[in-house]
């Protein structure tokens, strides 16, 4: 009985999903929207915390000995590269004005260069101060070449080679797990926790809707075991997840390259971390969802309080936005959303390559949260019964 | 299958099936009680109606016997078993609720298949009992359609072929008729005959009294909760020991007509219009002679179709005033 009652509950769950092409169109096509857009749009403000390199295209009207050793420096330096090809959102554009190599050797004058036609708006300041920086690096040291050249000509200067005489040390002990994701890395990631817990819509509007229609109330006068009723609910819910998480992560790994974005890359990740952590993202995003079902009355109170809890705990989770930019008391605030344990174990297998028992802690706090959910919502619903 | 129907006159003497007594039940925060002290038996084979207004808790008491809810009081036993832990009774039990529960995005195949796996029924059963009870709902024609493109009656013989799949020994219908075209309803009403011939127990509530009168054997009234009246369809329409014929003449009756029909204890509503009592069918040839003796004869007569409808108002009435 319990197989027959079982089975049928399953199929009589997969038809009523595949016939929702709505809920369908919310669980895929939204995540991999989200994954898609913000993995491209915040490439390089993620790049940038990783020592992004900028460009620089160079209209050179001077072409003059002091123009090219200044490009030259330019060029030497860690962040900026000289290129030749057309400038993109990324690029700074650099005129040299004519008379510019000889201003170098007049005390009096004051060399010219021209950011043209100006510094790209997506530009922040810091980036923009970086670069003056490195334009002025570039011109003393010019300077000092053509200076140099002047006063002792038989004298060998190369200060790209010259050590600046500057040691870094640090004060802190780096932490090995101290990684910034890049956009692709943290996106993935977040969007397919999101997902993952917006199966709270569709599965508790489904449960009101039956209830709505007296199918509870009719069920409960046949012989099949309340386990099968609830497990026939679930299971396909959990399949539907554990397919979520495959196709976001294509997505990170095929899509997001296609349109430009970097390639997420799954080469030393332990799959079975990713596994264990994708059936707790679900257990938890399960219980998530029944409870909202017994708490709601009807499906539009589902829909609403699914939808802006799933909001709120994603914006509170480091969904939207990445913890590691949060403010210490937010971040510290972040830790009670489970889409932040579920986005974490993630990270920890991705960026980490943490194993099962590296990931073990975040799935069994996910997995203790979709349990309890679970337990309070049988026991609301036998209260309500009774 | 089934075991063949007991004859009406062995009722009385086969134990009950269905045995309520003192049932309460109060719902949280209600101020009163929705059942109060119910009483009543129903035998194996039997056909028993549940009559009373919207609120009288007739769909309180089909919850407390299908299990579905725990009454505060009281003792219901269903085959000796008390329902609500009562698994082999959910096996030999079904109900035909009043909302249409199943699943309209799902074909009337989808949605029998599923509770054929929900009675846990072997797939060979199963296309046996899809035949039979498609047949018996006539329902073979649609049954690949969504549920959600049926018409009223055909989503009601739906949900009565559902319950049916199960092929219960007791089945519970909540209002099965209601709302729907006469096709549909004598569609319904047929299958329900045929179940019970075969002798399946039914407990039906319904506000349409020629189809209690038609289709059940014995009656429980209950209004507020409370049992006002039960007993055989005999009993009750007994109660007003009467049996009324209404009658439009063909013209006026003058006072020799009048005072030729008084033996039937006539109730003159016009001169044309009265109401009789006729004990059965000898006394209504001798009324229609009577009025032939006076030149007249009836034009329209009405007689038993309400005749349960009358009985119930009565019980309501008395009910109100006491």
């Amino acid at each position: 009985m319990m197989g027959r009652g079982l089975r049928a509950c399953i199929n009589k769950e997969g038809l009523l999903l595949w016939r929702d092409p709505h809920a369908l169109v919310l669980l895929f096509l939204m995540p991999a929207a989200f994954i898609l857009i913000m993995s491209l749009a915040l490439q390089e403000q993620f790049r940038a915390g990783e020592g992004l390199t900028h460009f620089v295209w160079v209209e050179d009207l001077d072409e003059s000995e002091g123009s090219r050793k200044l490009l030259a420096y330019i060029d030497a330096h860690d962040s900026f590269r000289i290129s030749d090809e057309e400038p993109g959102d990324n690029t700074f554009r650099l005129r040299i004005a004519p008379g510019f190599g000889a201003s170098l050797d007049d005390d009096n004058a004051r060399p010219a260069v021209y950011l043209t036609p100006g510094v790209p708006a997506s530009f922040d300041g810091q980036r923009e101060q970086l670069f003056l920086g490195a334009l002025r690096e570039a011109l003393g040291r010019a300077r000092i070449e053509i200076f140099t050249a002047r006063v002792a000509p038989d004298f060998d200067l190369d200060l790209a080679t010259v050590d600046d005489g500057l040691e870094v040390r640090y004060l802190y002990q780096r932490d090995e797990d101290d990684v910034a994701p890049s956009a692709v890395q943290q996106n993935v990631p977040a969007w397919l926790v999101f997902g993952a817990f917006f199966i709270a819509i569709p599965l508790s509007t489904t449960i009101i809707r039956e209830r709505e229609l007296g199918m509870d109330r009719r069920l409960r006068t046949t012989p099949v075991f309340q386990a099968s009723i609830l497990l026939g609910k679930l299971l396909p819910y959990f399949v539907l997840n554990q397919m979520q998480v495959i196709v976001m992560l294509a997505v990170g790994i095929y899509a997001v390259p296609a349109l430009g974005g970097e390639a997420l890359q799954m080469s030393g990740v332990h799959s079975g971390a990713m596994a264990v952590m994708a059936a707790a993202i679900s257990l938890a995003a399960l219980g998530y969802a029944l409870l909202i079902a017994v708490i709601c009355r009807t499906t539009e109170q589902a829909t609403l309080l699914g939808g802006t809890g799933n909001i709120l705990l994603a914006a509170l989770g480091g969904i939207m936005v990445p913890k590691f930019i949060m403010p210490p008391a937010l971040q510290a605030v972040a830790e009670v959303s489970p889409m932040a344990w579920g986005l974490d174990g993630l990270l920890a297998a991705l960026l980490h390559g943490a194993d099962i028992a590296g990931v073990s802690a975040f799935a069994a706090t996910l997995a203790s949260f979709g349990g309890i959910a679970i337990l309070l919502a049988w026991l609301i619903q036998r209260q309500r019964q009774v | 299958m089934n075991s063949p129907r007991p004859r009406k006159h062995d009722m009385a003497s086969t134990p009950p099936l269905v045995q309520v007594e003192g049932l309460t039940h109060r719902y949280p925060g209600a101020g009163v009680d929705a059942l109060r002290a119910v009483d009543f038996r129903v035998a194996e084979g039997e056909v028993h109606g549940l009559l009373g207004p919207n609120g009288a808790g007739k769909s309180t008491l089909l919850a407390i016997l299908t299990g579905t809810l725990r009454p505060d009081r009281g003792q219901v036993r269903v085959d000796g078993l008390d329902p609500r832990h009562g698994r082999r009774l959910r096996g030999i039990s079904a109900i035909v609720p009043q909302e249409y529960a199943f699943y309209p995005a799902l074909s009337g195949r989808e949605n029998l298949a599923f509770f054929g796996g929900v009675y846990g029924l072997p797939r060979r059963l199963y296309r046996e009992r899809l035949a039979w009870c498609t047949d018996i709902c006539q329902l073979g024609e649609v049954l690949e359609r969504p549920a959600r493109v049926y018409s009223g009656g055909l989503k009601r013989r739906l949900n009565l072929a559902i319950a049916l799949l199960n092929r219960p020994r007791i089945l519970y219908l909540d209002e099965p008729t209601v709302g729907i075209d006469a096709h549909s309803r004598q569609t319904i009403l047929g299958a329900i005959r045929t179940l019970r011939e075969q002798g399946t127990t039914m407990i039906y509530t319904s506000h349409y009294m020629e189809e209690v009168e038609a289709i059940c054997d014995s009656l429980t009234v209950i209004n507020a909760g409370q049992v006002i009246a039960s007993g055989t369809l005999e009993q009750m329409l007994g109660r007003l020991g009467i049996t009324r014929l209404y009658l439009e003449l063909s013209g006026a009756a003058d006072k020799q007509a009048q005072q030729a029909l008084a033996t039937w204890q006539a109730q003159w509503q016009a001169p044309d219009k009265v109401v009789l009592e006729a004990a059965d069918s000898s006394d209504i040839v001798r009324i229609l002679q009577a009025l032939a003796q006076h030149g007249l004869s009836a034009r329209r007569l009405r007689y038993g179709i309400s005749r349960l409808e009358a009985v119930y108002m009565q019980l309501l009435e008395d009910t109100e005033a006491s």
